[in-house]
């Protein structure tokens, strides 16, 4: 059972990274939702809002990018904090254009070891305290 | 069937190829890279978006259908990847360059040129309705058929697609000279 209400959404349209993330974040006692649909995080939440301290996106997705998905995540939650990740080279132009219309809060290049993952999540936490689990004695 | 289609296809085609999922999409172009590299000695472009060149690279390598030996066809420049993001936005025009790849593959003695091309980089944009202007915009300045050395093959990922107009999807659809569409 969750001890904690504040949770992480994770959405990534590749299934191995959405799990590798999920697994790696419930390991250090988050609380972790991930999607591999980004229209199907969004309907989640819109309806769970108030669950969410922090998304972590990717950038390419087909559909709706990652800046799209960010933006419509902040007309529900305008403070909410976001992360973008990305396998892909970020010091372009085209994305510096992008960057300009959506403000996020970090980015995470992919591929990520898990100690930066861990490390870069705690930074944006400051609300959500892992779960200590019971231990058997 | 889809792959017999592949097969039966002419230089100077230019095709809309919509896929249903990436998996499916890999399957497809690590495919016919192989059959165009090594049985029909032709250049072969591809220009990427839901997955690094590092990732294309892997799966023409180890794709069981594909085993591609990628470090040397790129190192005799009968294999060309880039990113389509940096491919249409952040260099000379992507026409020039296929033309001179085509110029290219005649010193190399090549038949012909093959590019396959994710539209996804034109999705990215900020403003929706500029988006959907400029992949039309882009479309409308290829050709229906290309000259006789080059096959084009525009692809787009079904959910990318669907988010154009009817209006968009069927001047589209008409423009090019074939199309293709891959389900799972």
């Amino acid at each position: 059972m969750a001890l904690n209400n504040e949770s992480i959404m994770i959405v990534d349209d590749e299934i191995d990274i959405a799990t590798f993330m999920k697994l790696s974040l419930q390991k250090w006692g988050f609380n972790v939702d991930s999607f591999t649909d980004p229209f199907l995080a969004l309907e989640h939440f819109h309806l769970n809002s108030k669950d969410y301290t922090i998304v972590i996106s990717d950038i390419r997705m087909p559909g709706i990018n990652g800046f799209e998905f960010v933006r419509k995540i902040r007309e529900v939650k305008p403070k909410i904090k976001v992360l973008l990740m990305t396998a892909f080279d970020i010091n372009t132009t085209v994305f510096s254009e992008e960057l300009l219309a959506t403000k996020v809060n970090g980015f995470i290049q992919k591929p990520i070891s898990l100690k930066i993952l861990n490390s870069e999540v705690k930074k944006h936490t400051n609300g959500i305290k892992p779960i200590t689990r019971l231990t058997k004695n | 069937m889809i792959l017999a289609q592949l097969n039966q296809i002419e230089s100077g085609a230019h095709y809309i190829l919509i896929y249903d999922d990436l998996i499916t999409f890999r399957q497809i172009y690590s495919y016919y890279t192989k059959m165009q590299l090594e049985e029909n000695n032709e250049l072969v472009l591809l220009l990427p978006y839901y997955e690094t060149t590092d990732t294309v690279r892997c799966h023409l390598r180890e794709n069981e259908h594909a085993c591609i030996d990628v470090r040397k066809y790129e190192k005799e420049g009968s294999l060309v990847i880039i990113d389509s993001v940096r491919a249409y936005f952040c260099s000379t025009s992507i026409m020039t360059f296929v033309e001179r790849l085509v110029k290219h593959a005649e010193k190399l003695g090549k038949d012909g040129v093959t590019g396959i091309a994710d539209m996804g980089a034109f999705f990215q944009f900020n403003n929706v309705k500029n988006k959907k202007a400029s992949i039309m915009e882009y479309e409308n300045s290829l050709p229906s058929k290309f000259y006789s050395k080059l096959k084009g093959f525009c692809c787009y990922d079904q959910k990318d697609f669907d988010r154009l107009t009817e209006y968009q999807k069927k001047r589209l659809l008409d423009h090019h000279g074939k199309g293709l569409v891959i389900n799972k």
